[in-house]
């Protein structure tokens, strides 16, 4: 790629994504998929129809189950947040 | 800031705060700071066997760090308004 | 002393101490009592033999903490060696009845607890000077009986004593090894290896262990051990006879060598004593079997190659050098083969007179200073400065390596110096399609360009915005050079991908009304150009999916493109001339598969939008000829492509779950109608020639509707039918009365 790539900072990669549907891992093994509607540099976050996915490890267990919550829209709080990428 | 005028448009606007201890709190959002705290109004708890009994209470006020997300409403969001007020960095 | 509950305040006299003795020295209690002390059982008698010796004072002396003789308890190591610089010898001569084993105690050396790395610093100096007329070099090695077998250490001890003035250390040390009786005695000549190898030969011989050098314990035991003292049994139990056989032979062996090495002695590098240093290396205890079979080994090697070291000296070995180059350099060897010139001559001779030839031959060849022709010396000297030259000339022609970079066995080895680093990473340059202007290999385009492209046309017209808002005069060219329109350097073009994605098509009406009119009609243009690459429209075809149904996310995204991009289109397509909507057709029919395009809800729905258009205008308004030609040329070729492809415009009946689902076809009909409108009647013929079937079907799916979605199948069959000029009920079909 040339003179294509925009981005000039870590942010701005995120910025390129708003509007799309972005995948986000969140502290306590949570994931969240939505489409981004506002961030900003302590990536706080607004998504829209999102899906909130919980990991939970049964004791003793090997396996872990999940759970699933679905919300309209929704502002995340960017100190929860690990990393943001594409679904 | 852009989150802070972002929740000055959703006063009196019913929301649904949860907390990073796993509370639920349903109110009214009356107030809002730079720091994302949050006053919130006429309350009442989601899940009663995770919170401390807050059955007594009314109005409270929320430290900012401690909140995980905020539920909103589609309908209270400009959504093309808002992702402009995004690229520009504040609103 | 407060401590661990020492209670300092109970009388200390309190106990007897024989007392605590008891139960000791009974043979019953150890169950290893016979390994340990053998089948003999002898009594061991820990009294002192010597009652005139103190071990307490001997231990107090300053070579029993590493000092040096001479010194005082205070241990000033200051003090050179009194005994290297003719000091008085403070030597004891042993009252034990061991005789044959003082002539190899050291005469000068007495109180010598020095460690091994003392005893080398010792060996520098000690080079350099004469032996000290006492000095005994007979040193000889352990007996071979001494190590286990496994160790065989005679043979690689022999080099160590070749070395006179090695020092007095070790291997004087190493026959003291035998006699530690009588070392002890003497503690004040005693090297502080010996106490340590003396407590560690009985422990080999009684505890027939495997054992590392003694040497290696003799760094690490200084203090002497008590129970080797004199009296272990008496001297016919003494299991040292063997010891003293060996010993003598190899002290006559080494008489021998030492003489040589006396006079080469002040030739000798320092190499040996570096070798000799590595020859102490022996085993350690802590390595396996085989590691020290291999210590072994090497340091015999080693001491082979030693064996012979310090024959020649510098000098000589320069000569030969020197002179094996002239022999080779030479171009006529035989020119200055001595040799064979005597030899010449003595054939020669052997008619003339010989002595005389010889005698000048000889003399002739030789470079003493009585005669001679030239000194051997400078010829071969010159004669190795052209063989440099000619090395050197034959290096400087070599071809270099063009590339810091050498083949070894595991790979390329890469040396680099101050000039040239070495290079870390090689990076190959792969050929990257170049920005070309005109045909070139073209760029790919990839997603985070696009929504890099794309957010940045939409900051410029968030910016254009801002500025029209506030009444601030702007310039569109940023919009428009980053909307890539006219970039042609990628293999799809840019703007074209940014209709894909949704904020893409959410911002086409809002960048058009902040272009010229040029400009918006440049990219109406390349949209009509590329619409088959439009992803929107693309994805809109029934063809693309298995099930020949299209996904419910591409027609919502669809319609996003009908609410956004196709409004924008119509208002413009509205407001242009003929000739411009007749050469967009032209444009479209020519870039694009239009059966392809056909089969697509979007591609259907922007042709009937161009088509309609032209037909609207011809009719409202007048127009030219040429126009009037250029269009109908254009509907012949639009035909011409979709000509008994007509029916792949439907998409094909789909049941779902046994249900038939009746989707919006109105679009097709649409088209078919605004097509037969512009058509001829041959074209109209044709159209319902191909579609009868549908025609009929779409009767038979309005009556299987029923009420108002099979009232709107006969609509919208009507909208077509209506057109050439028939009407449909949901029975049959009717000519169509006004």
């Amino acid at each position: 790629m040339s003179e294509s790539d925009y981005s000039a900072e870590p942010l701005d990669l995120i910025k390129l994504n708003l509007d799309e549907q972005v995948y986000i891992k969140l502290r306590g093994a949570r994931e969240m998929v939505g489409k981004l509607q506002a961030y900003d540099s302590h990536c706080n976050m607004v998504l829209s129809d999102a899906t909130e996915t919980i990991f939970e490890v049964k004791d003793n267990e090997a396996n872990t189950r999940s759970v699933s919550k679905k919300s309209e829209m929704i502002f995340v709080r960017g100190d929860s947040v690990i990393l943001v990428t594409n679904p | 800031m852009l989150f802070f005028s972002f929740f000055k448009t959703l006063v009196d606007q019913e929301v649904t705060v949860e907390l990073k201890n796993d509370i639920s709190i349903t109110g009214t959002l009356k107030s809002v700071d730079q720091f994302l705290n949050l006053k919130l109004d006429n309350i009442t708890c989601n899940n009663d066997t995770k919170y401390p009994h807050l059955i007594a209470v009314r109005n409270l006020f929320i430290r900012g760090s401690t909140v995980r997300y905020v539920h909103l409403k589609k309908e209270s969001v400009d959504t093309n308004l808002l992702q402009d007020a995004a690229r520009r960095g504040m609103l | 002393m407060s401590f661990f509950g020492f209670d300092a305040t109970r009388p200390t006299e309190e106990y007897d101490f024989e007392e605590t003795y008891d139960g000791l020295g009974e043979r019953n209690t150890d169950a290893l009592n016979d390994e340990t002390f053998g089948e003999s059982q002898k009594e061991f008698s820990f009294a002192q033999a010597n009652p005139n010796v103190s071990y307490a004072q001997a231990a107090a002396e300053p070579q029993a903490r590493g000092g040096r003789p001479g010194e005082g308890a205070r241990g000033d190591d200051l003090q050179p060696m009194a005994s290297l610089w003719g000091g008085e010898p403070q030597f004891h001569p042993p009252p034990q009845p061991f005789p044959q084993f003082q002539q190899f105690q050291q005469p000068q050396q007495d109180k010598k607890f020095l460690s091994l790395e003392e005893i080398e610093a010792q060996m520098a100096p000690q080079f350099q000077q004469n032996f000290p007329p006492n000095f005994n070099p007979n040193m000889f090695p352990p007996p071979p009986g001494y190590f286990p077998p496994g160790m065989n250490f005679p043979p690689g001890f022999a080099p160590q004593f070749q070395h006179p003035g090695f020092f007095q250390g070790p291997p004087q040390a190493q026959p003291q090894q035998v006699q530690p009786q009588v070392q002890v005695q003497v503690q004040p000549q005693v090297q502080a290896q010996v106490q340590p190898q003396a407590q560690v030969q009985p422990q080999v011989q009684v505890q027939a262990q495997p054992q590392s050098q003694p040497q290696s314990q003799e760094i690490e035991k200084v203090k002497p051990d008590l129970s080797q003292f004199p009296v272990l049994g008496d001297k016919a139990g003494y299991p040292r006879g063997h010891e003293h056989e060996g010993v003598d032979e190899l002290e006559g062996h080494e008489h021998a060598r030492t003489d040589e090495h006396e006079e080469h002695e002040n030739n000798h590098s320092h190499d040996h004593s570096h070798a000799h240093s590595h020859a102490h290396e022996y085993a350690h205890p802590d390595l396996s079997p085989e590691e020290q079979s291999r210590l072994v080994a090497r340091s015999q090697k080693v001491q082979r190659i030693m064996k012979y070291s310090g024959i020649m000296n510098p000098r000589d070995k320069d000569f030969v050098t020197r002179f094996q180059l002239s022999q080779i350099v030479t171009d006529d060897p035989y020119n200055e083969d001595f040799y064979f010139q005597i030899y010449k001559a003595l054939r020669r001779v052997y008619n003339n007179q010989p002595l005389n030839l010889i005698a000048q031959a000889y003399l002739e060849h030789s470079g003493h200073r009585l005669g001679g022709k030239y000194k051997r010396a400078d010829v071969a000297l010159q004669r190795m400065q052209q063989q440099v030259q000619k090395a050197v000339t034959v290096a400087r022609e070599r071809p270099k390596l063009t590339q810091f970079a050498r083949e070894g066995a595991l790979g390329k080895i890469s040396i680099g110096n101050g000039q040239k680093p070495r290079q870390q990473l090689e990076i190959t340059q792969v050929a990257t399609p170049k920005r070309t202007d005109a045909s070139g290999t073209l760029k790919p385009v990839s997603r985070r360009f696009v929504l890099g492209a794309l957010e940045r046309v939409i900051a410029n017209i968030l910016a254009l915005e801002g500025a029209h808002r506030e009444g601030k005069p702007a310039v569109s060219d940023d919009l428009w050079a980053s909307m890539h329109v006219l970039d042609q350097s990628y293999q799809v073009n840019p703007f074209i991908e940014m209709l894909s994605y949704e904020k893409g098509l959410k911002m086409f009406p809002r960048i058009f009304p902040l272009l010229s009119r040029e400009q918006r009609l440049t990219v109406v243009t390349l949209l009509f150009a590329n619409l088959q690459h439009v992803q929107v429209v693309a994805r809109g075809s029934y063809r693309a999916y298995a099930d020949a149904r299209v996904p419910r996310d591409v027609l919502t995204h669809i319609e996003l493109f009908q609410v956004t991009a196709m409004k924008v289109l119509l208002v413009f397509l509205s407001e242009a001339k003929f000739s411009e909507i007749v050469g967009l057709l032209a444009i479209l029919v020519s870039s694009n598969n239009v059966a392809f395009v056909s089969t697509t809800r979007l591609g259907l729905a922007l042709i009937t939008l161009l088509i309609s258009r032209a037909e609207l205008i011809k009719q409202e308004f007048k127009i030219s000829a040429t126009d009037l030609a250029m269009w109908s040329s254009v509907y012949d070729d639009l035909f011409g492509c979709l000509e008994s492809r007509l029916a792949w415009i439907f998409p094909p009946a789909v049941t779902v779950d046994g249900e038939p689902v009746f989707e919006d076809d109105s679009y097709t009909w649409q088209f078919l109608a605004s097509l037969a409108l512009s058509g001829k009647l041959n074209h109209q013929r044709i159209l319902v020639d191909e579609i009868r079937d549908e025609i009929f079907g779409s009767m038979s799916k309005a009556k299987a509707q029923g009420g108002d979605a099979g009232a709107r199948t006969i609509l919208n069959l009507n909208l077509f039918l209506n057109v050439i000029g028939l009407n449909a009920t949901y029975d049959e079909i009717t000519e169509l009365k006004n």
